[in-house]
């Protein structure tokens, strides 16, 4: 934690990009004389570990830890908070003055949770730097602080898809999917003529509508936030024209009038029958559709948000050690993390294969896409190379989203957006509304 | 001799009133019903089936899979093709946690008897308190005691988690039961103390003289006559404490049935049909206790608004 105040100094002047590069550099080649003169996970054993994580797949997550816990000798006690309420769980605790070791966290509040002390900086523990290096480079700012900090350790990593049915699209008469948002209203459009009432579902609604406003403006090529996470969405051009197209998605029927309170099972089940010929959400969700077998769902396949058009948004959640750890048991608790978001004792991806097989989840490293346990786990009816050239190329994570003062922008985006698709709003008056949510967050930021 | 009693024939004012009486009361009712409808149907359709349109009155194919999934009791796949179309089928890991929910509800029924059991006790002695004697405070204890109902838990639940790890409770049913009762206590006063407030005090003298004292008359005169209110007393705090939901989250490890029914909802993947033959499983007891106890209830809560 001290050495976050220390180097917030030193790198306040340095650029992002720069910063990240240097540290994927120095990380490869120093990461082994580091991690051979540091603590091992050998010095660590015995220790007891306070786990908590949100109740996903709980059986899996207790197999993790059976696993990692016979390996090391090292007790793990779980705690499982459920996904909602989740952020007041975990906060609850660390106020209280009973924090975990290591917790799951969602990814905007972990700079927040460093800065606060609850959550550790993870620079100079061993194998910190490689696991940094190792990742996609697009992926490393989710990671690292503007100041250089370690924030945290992947827990999942996505990219939203486009989800379809071959079919419709090929019976509206179209060779492939859209390669830009227009192209996406247009086939819409033809499929609606078809006779699919509403082909188009997304999850809008409003506490998850953020992630659609950076997926629909990296598809249509603008960069919503600069370096520093200052908002410049608000003076692309672009900008206008993909709200413009958002809310002609609504309007014109390409979507159902409920979409902005339907939650995903919904659209699973409505993609899965023939109801609807595009799902735009998380790449894993084809696992859902496929697994529901609807009528429709043999008939679904994944393509890139905008073909070969913009980029799409790439998230995910994170792992972080608490902020009072210390000593041997940090070395465990850096061990356990390093195992669950990282790479085994054996240098194996061995906690990212079991959540590849049961959830088709993802982790932001290359060489987990070609791994052949992760091939051969990852169900057969995903395409894994799709899949990896969108995090390695289409993609991007939006930096700003893990910004201490974020969460108070994502609360206003859901309004706002809200009010564009209802058509309470314009295109130009919900941009400036957006930049001004953004700038009122970042200037009230703090817990 | 054998009167005949003519009916009053309906005039059209009549008629037209308790129509509308009448409509209002089942448009009420199905406001009331449907959600518990929805849920009971989701609970026996395939998740496939969750959310189609038209939305059918009952599922075509209805399936007692969800059931068996949360009970945990293994279910048989016809269509999986192991390691081809979905995962490992059978063996494929839950979203959720599973076979955890009789176990819950039955932490969630002692912590919920437990609560039951001491408020009744400390209110019924505060509550006779607050209704036969003035003292100095009275009025000031007992309009605390509603202000007190007022404070949001989210305001509560801090310096109660201090306490509780001070006093290494955090995660044991007593961390529940401890924090529920500081909740349901004044409840309990305010439903005893109007109760005891209709309770004739000619009673309570004719026992003074036949040389009963404050507590053995309380015992002995007051609480039988009293059974209707300490019944209703009595569900109102089993159901608070049944269905409290952020303490449970907070203060344990998904101890009891709440948190467990919220887990069922899960990084953007929604199990409807796991959550609702869930939830059905677990408002049983709350549904059977209130049945039972029904009338006692509305007699409890009536009581006080003919003065």
């Amino acid at each position: 934690m001290e050495s976050s105040e220390t180097g917030s100094g030193l790198n306040s002047n340095l650029d992002r990009r720069s910063l990240l590069t240097a540290m994927g550099v120095a990380g490869l080649t120093t990461a082994p004389l580091i991690s051979s003169s540091m603590m091992s996970s050998a010095d660590a054993a015995g220790q007891t570990i306070n786990f908590t994580a949100w109740e996903y797949q709980p059986d899996t997550i207790k197999s993790l830890v059976k696993s990692w816990s016979g390996k090391t000798g090292n007790k793990v006690n779980i705690s499982f908070i459920p996904n909602v309420g989740y952020t007041a769980g975990i906060q609850a605790r660390q106020r209280g003055g009973k924090p975990a070791d290591v917790f799951y966290n969602f990814a905007y509040n972990s700079q927040k949770f460093v800065n606060q002390k609850w959550a550790a900086d993870l620079r100079g523990l061993p194998g910190a730097d490689k696991m940094v290096a190792e990742m996609f480079p697009s992926a490393r700012s989710r990671f690292v602080a503007e100041n250089g900090a370690i924030v945290s350790a992947p827990y999942f990593s996505a990219v939203h898809m486009l989800q379809y049915n071959k079919k419709m699209v090929a019976a509206a008469g179209f060779s492939s999917t859209p390669n830009s948002l227009q192209e996406t209203y247009d086939q819409c459009k033809k499929i609606k003529a078809n006779g699919v009432a509403s082909p188009y579902v997304a999850y809008w609604v409003k506490d998850f509508v953020e992630e659609y406003l950076h997926v629909y403006l990296l598809a249509g090529g603008v960069k919503p936030f600069d370096n520093k996470g200052d908002p410049i969405f608000m003076d692309d051009p672009k900008t206008l024209e993909v709200l413009e197209w958002w809310q002609a998605m609504y309007k014109d029927g390409m979507t159902p009038k409920s979409v902005l309170t339907d939650d995903p099972g919904k659209h699973t089940t409505s993609i899965a029958n023939g109801d609807a010929a595009f799902y735009a959400l998380h790449h894993y969700f084809l696992r859902d559709i496929v697994e529901s077998k609807g009528s429709a769902s043999a008939d679904i396949a994944q393509a890139k948000i905008v073909g070969t058009g913009g980029k799409t948004l790439q998230m995910g959640e994170v792992i972080q050690m608490g902020g009072k750890v210390s000593g041997k048991k940090k070395a465990a608790a850096w061990d356990f993390m390093k195992t669950y978001g990282y790479k085994d004792s054996k240098g194996e991806f061995s906690t990212f294969q079991k959540w590849a097989a049961s959830g088709a989840l993802c982790a932001p490293y290359p060489g987990f896409f070609k791994d052949p346990k992760v091939i051969a786990a990852f169900p057969k009816y995903m395409d894994l190379s799709l899949i990896q050239d969108t995090f390695q190329n289409s993609s991007d994570i939006v930096p700003a989203r893990t910004l201490p003062w974020y969460q108070g922008f994502q609360a206003q985006c859901g309004t706002v957006i809200h009010d564009l698709l209802l058509g309470n709003s314009n295109p130009r008056a919900t941009a400036n509304a957006l930049a001004i949510a953004c700038k009122t967050a970042k200037s009230g930021s703090g817990l | 001799m054998k009167t005949v009693r003519r009916r009053r024939p309906l005039s059209r004012a009549r008629i037209v009133r308790t129509s509308m009486i009448y409509s209002v009361a089942a448009c009420f009712v199905l406001w009331i019903l449907f959600p518990i409808w929805y849920t009971i149907s989701s609970s026996f359709t395939e998740p496939s089936k969750i959310g189609v349109r038209p939305t059918p009155f009952w599922p075509a194919n209805p399936t007692l899979d969800n059931y068996k999934i949360v009970l945990g009791i293994p279910i048989r796949d016809k269509d999986c093709t192991p390691g081809v179309d979905i995962g490992n089928c059978q063996t494929a890991a839950s979203n959720v946690s599973v076979n955890k929910i009789v176990d819950t509800m039955l932490n969630s029924f002692y912590v919920a008897s437990t609560v039951v059991v001491i408020t009744l006790i400390i209110s019924t002695i505060a509550a006779y308190s607050l209704s036969r004697y003035r003292f100095v405070g009275s009025n000031f204890f007992l309009n605390f005691t509603i202000l007190s109902r007022i404070v949001p838990g989210l305001v509560l639940v801090a310096p109660i988690f201090i306490f509780l790890r001070v006093l290494d409770l955090l995660n044991t049913p007593w961390a529940l039961i401890i924090s529920y009762t500081s909740f349901t206590l004044p409840l309990a006063i305010i439903i005893l103390k109007n109760y005891f407030d209709q309770i004739s005090v000619d009673l309570e003298e004719a026992a003074a003289l036949d040389g009963a004292g404050r507590i053995l008359t309380l015992r002995l005169i007051i609480l039988p006559v009293a059974v209707p209110g300490l019944i209703a007393a009595g569900v109102l705090v089993f159901l608070e404490s049944w269905s409290e939901f952020f303490f449970a989250l907070v203060l344990t490890d998904s101890y009891t049935v709440p948190p467990l029914l919220a887990g069922f909802l899960s990084m953007q993947t929604f199990n409807w049909t796991l959550l609702s033959a869930a939830t059905v499983i677990a408002i049983i007891p709350p549904v059977l206790l209130t049945m039972i106890f029904q009338k006692y209830i509305v007699t409890a809560l009536a009581s006080g608004t003919g003065k």
